[in-house]
């Protein structure tokens, strides 16, 4: 890493620490359903890892579209596959760490770090929380339903309706 | 006496209100990825009619959700402070940036200015919730001017929601620091006001200046002895009086070449502090005119203040123009008759040649500091700009050689060194011409009247 002023600094341990932690996350996200992979498919995992080293280190790890595209990798490795629930719920819980983890600022100190993991916990303890009904709901046997998917589908165009940022309604003042 | 520049009264460093800036919020990259891979997953469950690989976007798709939601303010409170606000180059500045605003995090990284560095904190620093949401930062500008040393990019990031503030701290005044000088070149007639130079006339001094017959009223503790004996009649010694001089810096700005923070114009200001603080120490009047731009000058006074006035005029310097300077404009209080001229310049530009020739023509005693330390880059590999450059050189050298015979000493300057050593070829031993009376060691330049004392 180079500073501004050019001289070469060294990352800070609490860099380190979530570097290492998202890399570990991202090997799992594209480990997890490879070993169900065969043939030419094997070439996503190696894909998979390449672009998980690829946004935690380098040039490119700025362009922040890198973590997108491992993540899609993973997503890809378990539609060709077909894994149990277990490991489906597994798999979406490691996709959210390490989407969470990656975005994570560079050169924090430790406390900083520490302060910053701890504010991502809710958002990981929803996500279990929602893989754990999304699991149960799956593991009772029900006929296969179009409706359900639809619902589900709503489900996640109304999430991010009501995620994202929005304007105050109230007139702006006059400057 | 203190050596170096005037002391600049540094003002505490204190927080400067928070201001309201305006913020335009965006969606955070965050929520794009699990946006993404949340509707991802789920049209590939549609498309291939498989729920169950609703569990790998179900996780995302709760996680935003389940972010924190809200009305997020138009402005936030932030500022960003610089202290102290007046400096010399060199010396450190302190940054702080400071976000009051309920956000989750706060991204602070800092933009220095050109021939500014960091000596102190990270370029980027972080501040999370439930922290004091502020960055701090040393630099140290190496141009002097009148200019904000950096810029602070405050990035708050709010849920899935992100906004980016630009915040510029107050102008900083940065000194440019003066290199060591010597109060050496003098004109030969010197003020009527008491100094510190040794003048051509007796006086109350301490240097020896002759010897003559006894008047009354003269104190006996003055009488030479030997002289005294030997020619039988009373005889004293005089010694030289003691005055001031008036010095007129000229600063050649129509030319500005060379990186940010060394070029021709930056030296040129250097050398001006260096002189001015070396003659304003020893009691003696500064003033300076600049040459580019608007014709400006400031008349020869004295006193510590002065300096500060002469950089403040020098602050304005840095704008290309196309006048010609009409040396005319110049009051007589501005450009005295027996003041010595110093001129710092590249001699790049014709104008400024003119106007040495014009002033010599009035009887002015000048003396020329070349600033232009570098010269055109040659490719080694192009004989044509090796040729090129060893042309260059011969101009140079016969633009300087010119100006000799009109009777300009040109001084050549590295900024490495200080003027001191520019000075000593012009501070040669008695020559032919050197003054012998009251002037102590020093040479009279070719048809000028300056004295160059060790």
């Amino acid at each position: 890493m180079s500073g501004v002023d050019g001289t070469t600094r060294l990352p800070r341990l609490g860099d380190v620490i979530t570097r290492l932690l998202t890399g570990c996350l991202g090997a799992g996200m594209i480990l997890l359903p490879a070993s169900h992979l065969t043939g030419s498919s094997r070439a996503l995992a190696v894909l998979g890892l390449v672009l998980v080293a690829v946004s935690l280190a380098g040039p490119l790890a700025r362009w922040r579209i890198v973590g997108t595209l491992a993540a899609a990798t993973a997503v890809t490795e378990a539609a060709l596959t077909r894994p149990d629930l277990a490991s489906l719920a597994w798999e979406g819980l490691l996709i959210l760490g390490y989407l969470l983890l990656v975005d994570a600022p560079r050169r924090m100190p430790g406390t900083v770090t520490a302060h910053w993991l701890w504010r991502q916990l809710p958002l990981a303890v929803w996500g279990v929380f929602t893989a754990a009904i999304v699991l149960v709901v799956l593991a009772v046997r029900v006929p296969v339903s179009a409706w359900l998917l639809v619902a589900g589908a709503g489900a996640a165009v109304a999430a991010v309706v009501i995620a994202m940022p929005r304007r105050s309604s109230e007139p702006r003042e006059p400057r | 006496m203190t050596e170096g520049p005037p002391a600049v009264q540094r003002e505490p460093a204190k927080a400067a209100p928070l201001t309201p800036v305006p913020a335009t919020w965006q969606a955070a990259p965050r929520l794009r990825r699990l946006a993404t891979i949340g509707v991802a997953v789920v049209l590939l469950a549609v498309l291939t009619r498989r729920a169950d690989l609703l569990l790998l976007g179900a996780p995302a798709l709760a996680a935003l959700a389940a972010a924190r939601r809200g009305v997020r303010p138009e402005t936030l409170d932030a500022a960003v402070t610089a202290a102290p606000l007046r400096c010399f180059e060199g010396e450190d500045v302190e940054i702080v940036a400071t976000v009051a605003a309920p956000v989750d995090e706060v991204t602070f990284r800092i933009m220095p200015g050109p021939a500014v560095t960091i000596i102190d904190g990270p370029a980027t620093q972080v501040a999370v919730a439930g922290q004091p949401a502020s960055a701090r930062w040393m630099l140290r500008p190496h141009a002097w001017g009148r200019h904000h040393l950096c810029t602070v990019t405050a990035r708050c990031t709010d849920g899935m929601g992100q906004a980016s503030l630009t915040l510029r701290p107050e102008q900083v005044e940065v000194f440019p620091h003066p290199p060591p000088a010597r109060a050496s070149l003098l004109p030969a007639d010197l003020l009527r006001r008491i100094g510190e130079h040794t003048a051509t006339a007796s006086g109350a001094g301490i240097e020896f200046f002759g010897i003559r017959g006894y008047q009354p009223g003269d104190r006996l503790r003055d009488l030479n002895w030997a002289v005294t004996s030997r020619l039988g009649q009373p005889h004293v010694n005089q010694r030289a009086a003691l005055r001031a001089a008036d010095l007129v810096i000229m600063i050649d700005a129509f030319s500005d070449v060379g990186p940010p923070g060394d070029t021709t114009l930056d030296l040129a200001v250097r050398g001006a502090a260096g002189l001015a603080t070396a003659y304003l120490r020893t009691g003696d009047r500064v003033g300076v005119v600049v040459l580019g731009g608007v014709l400006r000058w400031l008349a020869p006074s004295p006193g510590n203040r002065q300096f500060f006035k002469i950089v403040e005029m020098a602050f304005g310097v840095r704008f290309p123009s196309e006048a010609i300077p009409d040396l005319d404009r110049v009051p007589r209080t501005a450009l005295p008759p027996r003041a010595l001229v110093v001129l710092f310049s590249p001699l790049l530009d014709r104008r400024a040649l003119n106007a040495v020739t014009d002033l010599r023509q009035r009887g002015v005693s000048l003396v020329i500091v070349d600033v232009l330390t570098r010269e055109p880059p040659a490719e080694p590999r192009q004989p044509f700009t090796q040729l090129a450059v060893r042309l260059w050189r011969l101009d140079r050298g016969a633009l300087r050689s010119g100006l000799t015979g009109l009777g300009v000493p040109v001084l050549r300057w590295d900024s490495e060194a200080g003027l001191e050593g520019t000075q000593a070829p012009l501070g040669g031993g008695g020559g032919a011409g050197a003054l012998g009376r009251g002037g102590g060691v020093g040479a009279k330049l070719r048809g000028q009247r300056i004295r160059a004392v060790r």
